[in-house]
């Protein structure tokens, strides 16, 4: 396991995160919420940047706190805020990372930026927002790390840009041994994407599901009021009051196909999911 | 650590304004003035600035959080601000003891060099000590903060001697004379290395809350 999140606790004035999740070799785990739900609380406990009250949480075998150098090695990082100063240059940070990271590919990095139109001689704040995004997870994967951390590495860029920065990490996934947690609200980044899903809401993971097994077994069921009140609701895992009636969220849909032939019943969806489980009731 | 001191000297060379006035001032008061002494100190002061400045930019991009996601430990991360705060005081320093140099010569000035040489280290070790202040106060509060701390501390410790000074004076006279009695009865080389001892001692103290609050730090 490369990464194990067992109980993990933090607790803020008004928030409370209470979070179990595991990244496997070889596996891309998508961590989705709605902006505040707790998603960079758990990056920043995972790299020991915030401390925990409860729980523990383990990297490439070892306990986060106090990471040995030869473990930090094998982490790549992309934090939703924060990175190089702006003031410095890639070619500068290139620089830099040579002299922090054992395996650091110098030369293939700038290879890397010059193929992604990255300019090596300006200084960062002179990029744009997908620029920045660009570099930040060339970055991650510059020294040959077996895991990957990626809080939000999408936000900002528009549907080239974030299918670039996807294919860059197909690519390093084709090395075997390696996983990616990542982070986003952006649906299509996770559906498309990821091999399992965890949600967290409230600071709380409240689902957890391999990705395909959303699309295959999960269904948004819409109903009248009437059809609701009649409805088996024994597979019904969470739904919503809407004004036409109620959308139900379930894990059997094929149930509902079957036995409820004239009823509207969609695949299912990250987004939809997202929506029932946030703000509708979960039974 | 190497990779932190190579990124904060990268940082210095961005803030090339900074290092531009250090030198048209300096050879300003070389030119125009003639207090050497304060040509060393003005240098070697205005050097101590660019640490905060790479301190200031760690703390604006979220780059010191991002700094520990990488194999570097927080106890690195301070103990590499106090190296390059004293690399840069010191070249600072050598700067503005060259200029004086050139200066004495170009004037053709008789100098005691061994007073001279004491006065200059004294200066450094001030200016080293003035930093070993500051750093703990940046890491805990912040740039902007930090720097409201440090002014309201120095306002403080004024309003204290201006206030109370001659009070407090009448009431350690005795002990100042003593004091300076038993000084003077001391041969040099103790008084420097008890000097030297208690400037080290202070500096470690620094360091080791430094990295106190820099390990208790949430980023």
């Amino acid at each position: 396991m490369l990464l194990e999140v067992n109980n993990v606790k933090k607790i803020y004035d008004g928030f409370e995160l209470n979070c179990s999740l595991r990244v496997a070799e070889g596996s891309i785990t998508g961590l989705i919420g709605e902006n505040g739900a707790g998603k960079s609380t758990v990056f920043k406990g995972i790299m020991d940047l915030i401390s925990i009250d409860g729980g523990e949480i383990k990297i490439l075998g070892a306990d986060n706190r106090n990471l040995e150098k030869n473990i930090k090695e094998n982490i790549g990082v992309v934090m939703s805020e924060g990175g190089f100063c702006s003031e410095l240059s890639v070619r500068q940070i290139g620089t830099v990372m040579d002299s922090i990271y054992q395996s650091f590919g110098r030369r293939q990095f700038f290879e890397t930026c010059k193929r992604f139109k990255l300019p090596i001689n300006k200084k960062i704040k002179e990029f744009s927002t997908g620029m920045k995004a660009k570099l930040s997870l060339l970055l991650a994967i510059s020294h040959d790390a077996r895991l990957l951390l990626l809080d939000e590495p999408t936000a900002g860029l528009d549907v080239v840009a974030r299918e670039e920065m996807l294919d860059i990490l197909r690519e390093y996934m084709e090395t075997e041994g390696r996983g990616i947690l990542i982070s986003s609200h952006i649906s299509s980044d996770i559906q498309g994407f990821c091999d399992d899903v965890y949600m967290i809401h409230e600071g709380s993971v409240i689902f957890h599901e391999e990705t395909d097994a959303i699309a295959d077994r999960y269904g948004i069921i819409k109903l009248s009021d009437r059809e609701y009140g009649k409805l088996d609701k024994k597979y019904i895992i969470a739904y919503v009051k809407e004004g036409f009636g109620y959308k139900c969220l379930t894990d059997k849909r094929q149930f509902y196909m079957e036995n409820y032939p004239k009823t509207v019943i969609e695949k299912g969806s990250i987004d939809q999911l997202i929506t029932i489980m946030a703000k509708g009731e979960r039974l | 650590m190497k990779g932190l001191l190579i990124k904060d000297f990268f940082l210095t060379l961005a803030n090339r304004r900074a290092l531009i006035i250090i030198g048209i001032m300096s050879l300003f008061l070389a030119v125009a003035g003639n207090n050497e002494t304060f040509i060393i100190s003005y240098v070697s002061m205005f050097s101590s600035f660019l640490l905060l400045y790479t301190m200031a930019c760690d703390e604006m991009s979220h780059s010191n959080a991002y700094l520990l996601t990488l194999p570097i430990t927080r106890r690195e991360y301070v103990f590499e601000k106090y190296i390059y705060g004293f690399l840069t005081i010191v070249a600072g320093w050598g700067f503005g003891f060259i200029i004086c140099v050139v200066k004495f010569t170009a004037e053709r000035q008789s100098i005691d060099w061994a007073s001279w040489m004491a006065e200059c280290g004294v200066i450094l070790a001030a200016a080293i000590l003035v930093t070993a202040v500051i750093i703990p106060i940046q890491i805990k509060y912040g740039s902007e903060k930090g720097r409201l701390v440090i002014a309201v501390a120095i306002l403080v410790v004024f309003v204290i001697l201006i206030v109370a000074g001659d009070k407090l004076m009448e009431g350690i006279d005795v002990h100042i004379m003593g004091i300076r009695e038993f000084l003077r009865e001391m041969p040099v080389n103790i008084i420097v290395l008890g000097a030297g001892i208690i400037w080290l001692l202070f500096i470690l103290i620094s360091f080791a809350a430094s990295v106190k609050i820099m390990e208790d730090k949430q980023m």
